[in-house]
C-alpha cells in the first residue's frame, strides 16, 4: 500500500499534471481578470471589505498579472518551488479573505475568482472547500524533488 | 607555498579543487543569467499582455450612438453615459446620485445620456421598463418616466405584469395613453434597446450600473461627492 502510494507521488507524470493543472488554473484566472474592466474587479475586491481604500486599486491591477506570470512560469517549469510557494500563499490569502467575509456575515455576490466572465455562483463555503482542495497539488509542488519536463533544466545546461 | 614543493597527489588534488571551483563559478554565473533572463522575460511578457489588453479595449466615444435620450447639450464638455437596468437596486441608487451630481452643473458643462442595459436573465421586468422609458421618450417625457420608474422600482418589479403600472405613470405625465400603450405592445423600440445592449457588450460591461464620465468608467453606485469630483476633474476645475 505504502509502496504504491510512494510510487504514485514519485511519478513524474503526476508532477507534470499538477504543474499544468495549477498553472493553467491561475493563468486562466489571471487572464479573465485582465480582460475584465478594472473598475468591475475593483467592485469585487471592495465587497470583501478587507483592504484599506488606497490599496484596493493597486491590488486589483496587480493580482491578475501575478496570477498570470507565476501560473505561466509553473507551466513552463521555471522556478517551480518559488511559483508553487507564491501561488500557495495567494490561495491561502483567498481562503482567509473568504473566511473573514463569512465570519463577518458579508454576502458576496460572487467570489470574483474568475472575474465577471465566469460567475459560477458558488457560496463562500464552497469556494473555501475548492481552494482547500487546490492546496493539495500546490503543497505537492512545493515539497516534491521531481523535476520533469521543466525549462529550468534546459536553461541551466 | 610554491607548486614545486607539492607532491604529485597534492598537485592533483589542487587541480581538482580548482576545477570544481571553476565549475561552481560557471554554474552560479549560468544561474544568474538564467534568472536575469526570466526576470526580463516576465517584464516583457507583462508589458505585452498589458498593451494587447489596452489596445483591445473599445473606446466609449467611438462605440456610443446618438439615438439615446439626453439631458443637456450634446456638445457639453462632459458627457455622462449611463448603461443601466431599471430593475437593479444599485442602478436606482446610482441614478439618484448621478442625477444630483449632474444637476449641480450647467447643461453646457454636463450632459447625461441614458442607455438601456437590461440584464433580462436576472431582472425579467427590466425590458418592459426599458420599453416604457423609450415610449415616453417618443413623447418627450423620458426623464420624468426614468425618475418615476426608478423611484417606484419596488412596486412594479414585484408585479406579475408591470405594463399597467407603466401606463399609469404615462397617464400621470399627461402622455397620449393610447399611443403609449400601442408603443409598448408593438415593442416599438426593441431594436434601439438591443442596439444599446450590443454597445454595452462591445464595451465589455458585465455589471450594472456602469457609467462613463467622458472616458472614465465608473461601476456601481457612488456617492454624489465622488461623481462631482470626477466631473470637476473632467472640466479641468
Amino acid at each position: 500500500m505504502s509502496y504504491s502510494w510512494e510510487k504514485f507521488i514519485n511519478n513524474r507524470f503526476i508532477f507534470l499534471a499538477c504543474r499544468l493543472f495549477v498553472g493553467g488554473l491561475f493563468v486562466f484566472s489571471g487572464l479573465v481578470k485582465i480582460r475584465q474592466p478594472l473598475e468591475e474587479f475593483i467592485v469585487q475586491v471592495e465587497q470583501y471589505a478587507l483592504l484599506p481604500e488606497f490599496l484596493i486599486q493597486p491590488f486589483a491591477f496587480t493580482l491578475p498579472y501575478v496570477e498570470l506570470i507565476f501560473g505561466t512560469l509553473l507551466i513552463l517549469g521555471i522556478w517551480v518551488k518559488l511559483d508553487a510557494i507564491i501561488l500557495g500563499l495567494m490561495n491561502l490569502a483567498f481562503i482567509i479573505a473568504l473566511s473573514q467575509a463569512m465570519a463577518r456575515g458579508i454576502e458576496l455576490n460572487d467570489c470574483g475568482c474568475f472575474g465577471d466572465m465566469l460567475v459560477i455562483g458558488e457560496t463562500a463555503g464552497q469556494v473555501i472547500v475548492r481552494d482547500l482542495i487546490l492546496m493539495i497539488p500546490i503543497l505537492y509542488l512545493i515539497f516534491t524533488k521531481i523535476r520533469f519536463f521543466t525549462l529550468d533544466k534546459y536553461l541551466l545546461k | 607555498m610554491s607548486d614545486q614543493r607539492l607532491t604529485k597527489a597534492e598537485r592533483k588534488a589542487l587541480r581538482k579543487q580548482e576545477k570544481e571551483q571553476k565549475e561552481i563559478i560557471k554554474t552560479s554565473r549560468r544561474r544568474f543569467w538564467r534568472n536575469m533572463m526570466v526576470v526580463f522575460g516576465i517584464f516583457a511578457f507583462a508589458l505585452i499582455v498589458y498593451l494587447i489588453n489596452f489596445l483591445w479595449q473599445s473606446d466609449v466615444t467611438a462605440v456610443a450612438d446618438v439615438n439615446d435620450p439626453i439631458k443637456g447639450s450634446p456638445n457639453a464638455k462632459v458627457v455622462i453615459r449611463a448603461y443601466s437596468d431599471f430593475e437593479c437596486p444599485a442602478c436606482q441608487q446610482a441614478a439618484l446620485s448621478v442625477g444630483r451630481a449632474a444637476s449641480s452643473f450647467s447643461e453646457d458643462e454636463v450632459a447625461l445620456i441614458f442607455n438601456d442595459y437590461p440584464l433580462i436573465e436576472m431582472h425579467p421586468k427590466a425590458y418592459e421598463a426599458s420599453l416604457a422609458g423609450q415610449c415616453a421618450n417618443e413623447q418627450g417625457k423620458f426623464w420624468e418616466m426614468h425618475d418615476r420608474i426608478f423611484l417606484d422600482q419596488d412596486t412594479w418589479k414585484n408585479m406579475d405584469d408591470p405594463r399597467e403600472k407603466m401606463v399609469s405613470y404615462a397617464r400621470a405625465f399627461d402622455l397620449d395613453e393610447e399611443s403609449f400603450r400601442a408603443c409598448l405592445e408593438e415593442e416599438r423600440y426593441k431594436n434601439l434597446i438591443q442596439e444599446d445592449i450590443a454597445e454595452g457588450l462591445e464595451l465589455e460591461i458585465n455589471a450594472t450600473p456602469t457609467y462613463f464620465i467622458n472616458r472614465t468608467r465608473i461601476v456601481g453606485a457612488k456617492p454624489v461627492e465622488e461623481i462631482e469630483k470626477i466631473i470637476n476633474e473632467a472640466l479641468g476645475k
